[in-house]
């Protein structure tokens, strides 16, 4: 039966996208984590251009907000004024704790908004909550 | 002239000034002696002339000459005190000296009372049957009048002691013109009364020694005048006027000496010099004034120089301090943004370190010996107090960074907040907090927890052996509040009382107590930010107390 809930991280620090990685793994959630860097290779990502033919649509989306490029709150207000992306739950993964970032991305439509653990304890144990929640507790939409 | 000692700078009449006035006086008996006649003595028409209207109209001229020049001479001295009076009022209006005008009043009187004497020596031009008396009874009347005049105005300000000088101002100036107008009155009344007078009294007596008896009384006021009373007046009103007037009464003095001793007939030679030294002590005050006005004005334009100076000084201080304003206004933003900056991007290659050791750690603990796991905890000690180190200084540069405006807010509820915050570490300690109902105080309310937070968090921490009680009081002074948050714990040294509130400063190991030292350095920086102070008074093992003040009347500043 085995069903794979697939996640689009877009993160630009490799090692913040391997402890993801490694703590999904230890959550025992069946979760496959597909990885891009910045703003333009998520669209690309998305619209399913010629390198991400084969790949697919995420199930939900973990976004970084201090990205190259182009800054995450540009990523997250285009998927929610896009029609055939806005149905994707967002969780915002950040380090930053400011009211105001916190705001400024509830007022653009993200599902979530989560300060990332500094200890190492703390971050696989988020990973979990946040797997748990959206991929046991959450009735996600059917996918198009 | 006695000679005044190092006080050079004393307003007066130039020396010269004065000996030319002296010779001024002088002057016409010595060309008298020499054989000069100022007389314009009276020449009649003898039948010899016969039809010579040349000779006639010569004559004429004669006999008219003496009126026409003492009604030249009367005539200048009344517009000179009118000028004087002008030049008076307007010198009040600048200096605001009530003096002046005052003393102008009377000139202008005086000048006045000349004039109705001069009327009626114009009058004798026309011809009509004068009393010969008249002519020097009016001139003796006017000049009574002005001596009396003089005497009491003068009088007034000596008498009055320099703590009256209110009074001056506000009655003594309505005095003075009063009783000005009133002898101006009188004098008209007398002077009109003589005119009208059929039988005068006899006014000269050309072969006694005193040939005008009349005119010895203005003389004796003159001289009193001249000797007593404006010598005092000069002492304490010192002006350049003020001088010039008792200067006046020299010509005066010599013109009523001239008058009373000498002048046997109207338009004789001494009638004549009388009515020229007259004009002369008119002209005196009127320089004087003239003079004040080129001392004021000198002394404005030094002043000014000088303001210009000073205000040139001012601005370049002004603007040195404006861009240095500007600067130090820059380079803290900068110091600010860049231990914000330096906080936020130090952080991600810290969390790197310590996730990854962590995740080694986690992985691999079976199989590393123990030393490898001890070198893992030490490296990840040493990122954790990174860490810690890096959000303090966040916490740091926050405090005026991302600062909240100041309002009017409880500090009781300020502090029963950081109390609620503190109540694990209470409860754990069995910490005995007492506090007072604390006032209403214009603050940051986030900052204020922050502060009561740290301050009872530091007395329950360094508390050594005994149980903590903190108490938290709070009272007026000096327009201020004053809060003081007092422990019994294990005290500061005398020695570290400055150096507590330095960041990073810390008095103990980590291993005696943990921490990374921001607590007080973040206490002082609220404090500043507020416009207060903050101190410590301690014992070693007694206790300490942390007093810190917030202003009264702090505006919404930032």
């Amino acid at each position: 039966m085995d069903k794979y809930f697939e996640i689009l991280l877009i993160e630009d620090n490799l090692g913040d996208v391997r402890i993801a990685i490694e703590a999904f793994k230890e959550s025992k959630i069946p979760v496959n984590v597909n990885h891009v860097t910045d703003g333009i290779k998520a669209f690309d990502f998305l619209k399913k251009a010629s390198e991400y033919k084969n790949k697919p649509t995420p199930d939900l989306i973990l976004l970084d907000l201090n990205l190259p490029k182009i800054s995450g709150f540009e990523i997250l207000s285009k998927l929610k004024s896009n029609d055939d992306l806005k149905q994707i739950p967002i969780v915002i993964f950040t380090t930053s704790h400011t009211q105001e970032d916190i705001e400024k991305c509830y007022k653009l439509g993200a599902n979530s908004f989560i300060s990332k653990p500094i200890d190492l304890d703390s971050f696989i144990d988020t990973i979990r909550v946040i797997g748990n929640y959206w991929f046991h507790l959450v009735k996600l939409p059917n996918k198009s | 002239m006695t000679n005044l000692p190092a006080k050079s700078e004393r307003v007066r009449l130039p020396n010269e000034f004065i000996w030319t006035i002296v010779f001024i006086c002088i002057f016409p008996t010595v060309l008298n002696s020499l054989g000069f006649n100022f007389g314009s003595n009276k020449v009649t028409l003898h039948p010899t002339i016969g039809l010579d209207l040349q000779r006639v109209a010569d004559v004429l001229q004669l006999s008219l000459a003496g009126s026409f020049l003492v009604t030249i001479l009367e005539w200048s001295a009344f517009w000179t005190a009118m000028f004087t009076v002008i030049l008076a009022f307007t010198n009040y209006k600048i200096t605001g000296d009530v003096t002046t005008p005052i003393i102008g009043t009377v000139l202008f009187c005086a000048g006045a009372m000349d004039g109705f004497h001069t009327l009626i020596i114009y009058q004798s031009l026309n011809g009509r049957q004068i009393d010969p008396n008249l002519i020097p009874l009016t001139w003796a009347i006017s000049q009574l009048f002005y001596g009396l005049l003089m005497l009491i105005t003068t009088s007034l300000f000596v008498a009055k002691d320099k703590r009256h000088i209110m009074w001056e101002r506000e009655k003594g100036f309505g005095f003075a013109i009063t009783i000005s107008l009133l002898f101006c009155i009188i004098a008209y009344g007398v002077i009109s009364l003589v005119v009208k007078s059929p039988h005068l009294p006899t006014a000269i007596f050309p072969y006694s020694a005193i040939s005008r008896p009349w005119d010895t009384g203005p003389l004796v006021l003159f001289l009193i005048t001249g000797i007593f009373i404006l010598p005092k007046f000069y002492k304490r009103h010192e002006s350049i006027f003020s001088h010039s007037l008792l200067v006046s009464i020299i010509p005066q003095i010599f013109s009523q000496i001239h008058m009373a001793f000498d002048s046997t007939a109207i338009f004789d030679n001494n009638f004549n010099i009388a009515h020229f030294l007259k004009v002369i002590s008119y002209l005196i005050p009127f320089c004087g004034l003239v003079l004040d006005y080129h001392r004021t004005y000198r002394e404005t334009e030094s002043i000014n120089s000088r303001l210009i100076i000073e205000i040139a000084n001012h601005k370049a201080t002004e603007e040195k301090l404006k861009h240095q304003t500007v600067e130090l206004k820059r380079s803290n933003e900068e110091l600010q943004q860049f231990a914000y900056v330096a906080s936020h991007d130090l952080q991600e290659p810290l969390r790197m370190v310590a996730s990854f050791t962590q995740l080694l750690k986690r992985r691999y603990k079976d199989k590393l010996d123990a030393d490898a796991n001890e070198f893992i905890d030490f490296a990840v000690d040493g990122v954790k107090r990174m860490q810690g180190l890096i959000n303090d200084l966040l916490q740091f540069s926050r405090i005026t960074t991302q600062a909240k405006s100041l309002e009017r807010i409880s500090s009781n509820s300020a502090l029963e907040t950081a109390i609620n915050n503190l109540k694990v570490s209470i409860e754990e300690s069995k910490a005995k907090i007492t506090y007072d109902k604390l006032p209403v105080i214009v603050a940051d309310d986030f900052q204020m927890v922050q502060l009561f937070q740290n301050l009872i968090g530091n007395g329950i921490k360094y508390r050594g052996d005994k149980s903590p009680e903190i108490k938290i009081t709070s009272c007026e002074h000096d327009n201020k509040w004053q809060f003081s948050v007092a422990d019994n714990g294990i005290g500061i040294e005398k020695q570290y009382f400055e150096k507590i509130f330095l960041i990073f400063q810390r008095l103990h190991t980590k291993n005696e107590y943990s921490g990374t030292g921001i607590g007080l350095a973040v206490c002082k920086k609220i404090i500043e930010r507020h416009s207060g102070e903050l101190w410590v008074e301690s014992e070693l093992e007694k206790g300490t107390i942390f007093h810190f003040t917030i202003p009264m009347n702090l505006g919404k500043a930032n």
